[in-house]
């Protein structure tokens, strides 16, 4: 998550680099970023307002198991452009970079400015990663302000949420799978109005909570529930779904229900015997739910 | 031979005597994956479902002849079980686990490229090669051995497109869960190389989505090593908006504004086939085979 602009502060100043304050100047923006499908930690070094990849700007790859050296700062402050820094951002990038290790952040992007020959920090922005929260203390002061957000109460119950601006509320299993159904529903004409990934195992409470949810979402005309159970049983979600329901009475919209995998015959039986029509083509789900939402009849 | 998993690898399972482990495990042998030993510290020595337990996964190893694992282990120990499974000297690990940081993933990367092994995951759901054996929990009604490999970002998705290609009458040579999260172990261009060298994978399905650089690095790899083999992409995640953690923490990572479109046009550049629905992969997969079939065909007659 990103964190708010206070804790970056205090962060930094913790690691040695206090605030700018209303100090001005030109500044050395710093980005500091793991590279996503290789093992390095990227830094990167950009003069003012300087584009990437001109000669104002320069990165160095750092191999996480030696971590951090003075070798690569002074490789990363070498071009021409870049040299007037290495007395005031050479002793501060390093100590970025053990701000970046100990709160286990996955981006930081700060403003280093020149005071005397220190540096300070102005504006930017860091990434946390929560999955570290349970075992650093750290990250879990970071990821504290968050747990009062509606998506925190969800993810606890297994659920992951997001909303969105259009008319389906849309409830599946697995994150490919339900961008997938967005993705479908958007080229059927009819965005979703939410995202609702219930891959933590579809039990009652989890569904009754993704369900409440959509239920106040004011643009929601339709909900389509989408399960490919594979290691999921396809029935068992059928209980789920029906217990929801009984949950809250004044559900109102109409439902489409997409059921198919392990199970999903005697599934489909179950919804069916309680009046709810389901399908096992996904094809025809989005279409009938876009139908609902946008006024239709499916 | 299908790439990394055969019906005769030997695999050990960490955590087997463990709720999840011992399920899984179960459903593995039924489908005939060659499990030879369970690893849980404290109960070496004693047999679980007829599996000798060990330790070390070292210890293991040295008695069973096991070179594949996969791990059931909580968040909590899942990191360190894969560091085990690397020193132990396995040429394969998968990890199913989700929740593990991306630090000590950005480690167990680099130390697994040092020592040559193939780690699958986390986050994901394993892979198949169908009709042989498994490591993990890919349904094994939705596959049949054929002649595509798929290679997915998603599981849910994954189990979708295996279910239209079965239907179609299009089987999988192999199918691979990469895993939702933004550092893994193996990414579609680590196992491209493989793929390209199984004589039993004709073409290629690629299930991405937005966010990291997968795609893009994947697209990259095709370009300068084509692999003769047609490619076939369906990327996932155009509607979402920019920047949002859509279930799979690696969706979040997006750099300099490159978007969907970004992916999209790199694949293209790189002459990957786009589909744009999971029936349409299937669809674009059988022409893919009857084409190399034709080509083989008049080349036979």
């Amino acid at each position: 998550m990103w964190i708010l602009p206070e804790q970056l502060a205090a962060m930094l100043d913790e690691h040695g680099v206090p605030s700018a304050g209303a100090l001005e100047g030109s500044a050395l923006r710093v980005r500091i970023a793991i590279e996503p499908s290789t093992a390095a930690i990227r830094v990167e070094a950009r003069a003012g307002d300087a584009a990437p990849d001109t000669a104002a700007s320069a990165s160095v790859d750092v191999d996480v198991r030696y971590g951090l050296w003075d070798t690569h700062v002074r490789d990363l402050l070498a071009a021409p452009a870049l040299r007037a820094w290495s007395a005031a951002a050479g002793p501060a990038i390093p100590r970025l970079w053990a701000a970046f290790q100990a709160y286990e952040l996955l981006v930081l992007e700060v403003e280093l400015v020149a005071a005397g020959p220190d540096a300070r920090a102005r504006g930017g922005r860091a990434f946390c990663d929560d999955n570290a929260a349970w075992r650093n203390a750290r990250v879990a002061r970071l990821a504290a302000p968050f747990a009062a957000e509606p998506g925190q109460a969800l993810r606890a119950l297994g659920v992951e949420y997001v909303e969105l601006d259009g008319a389906v509320g849309l409830l599946s299993v697995g994150a490919g799978e339900t961008m997938a159904v967005m993705d479908l529903l958007d080229a059927a004409g009819c965005r979703a109005a939410c995202f609702l990934d219930v891959s933590g195992g579809f039990g009652v409470d989890a569904v009754t909570a993704a369900l409440r949810q959509v239920a106040a979402l004011p643009r929601a005309r339709a909900v389509l529930v989408n399960v490919f159970g594979g290691l999921t049983r396809v029935d068992v979600v059928a209980e789920s779904l029906l217990e929801a329901l009984d949950r809250l009475p004044g559900f109102a919209l109409p439902l489409v229900v997409r059921l198919e995998g392990t199970q999903a015959e005697r599934g489909r039986a179950l919804v069916a015997a309680r009046g709810l029509r389901s399908r096992p083509a996904l094809r025809d789900a989005v279409e009938a739910a876009a139908a609902l939402a946008t006024g239709g009849s499916p | 031979m299908s790439f990394l998993l055969q019906r005769e690898t030997r695999v050990l399972v960490q955590g087997l005597t463990g709720r999840e482990g011992s399920f899984h495990a179960r459903v593995m042998r039924e489908y005939g994956t060659r499990i030879v030993a369970g690893v849980t510290p404290g109960k070496g020595g004693q047999e679980h479902e007829g599996v000798p337990i060990f330790d070390r996964v070292a210890d293991a190893r040295a008695a069973t002849g096991a070179e594949a694992g996969i791990i059931f282990v909580p968040r909590a120990r899942a990191a360190d079980s894969a560091v085990e499974a690397i020193r132990a000297g396995l040429r394969l690990v998968v990890c199913t686990t989700d929740g593990i940081p991306v630090h000590d993933m950005l480690r167990i990367r680099a130390m697994a490229r040092e020592a040559g092994c193939t780690v699958v995951g986390p986050n994901c759901p394993g892979l198949v090669s169908p009709g042989e054996s498994k490591l993990g929990f890919i349904p094994s009604q939705v596959c049949s051995p054929g002649p595509v490999a798929v290679l997915s970002r998603s599981g849910s998705l994954s189990y979708e497109v295996c279910q239209e290609l079965t239907r179609a009458g299009v089987g999988q040579s192999t199918v691979v869960g990469v895993g939702g999260d933004p550092v893994k172990g193996s990414t579609f261009a680590d196992l491209l190389p493989l793929l390209a060298a199984d004589p039993r994978t004709r073409a290629v399905v690629l299930l991405g989505e937005i966010g990291g650089s997968d795609e893009e690095q994947a697209a990259e790899w095709l370009a300068r090593n084509p692999i003769a083999r047609p490619v076939i992409a369906y990327l996932v995640g155009r509607s979402a908006p920019p920047f949002a953690k859509m279930g799979h923490p690696g969706t979040m990572f997006v750099r300099d504004g490159r978007s969907f479109e970004y992916k999209v046009d790199r694949l293209r550049a790189s002459g990957v086939r786009m589909a744009d629905s999971p029936w349409d992969v299937a669809r674009l997969a059988a022409e893919a085979i009857a084409d190399l079939e034709d080509r083989t065909g008049r080349r036979t007659a």
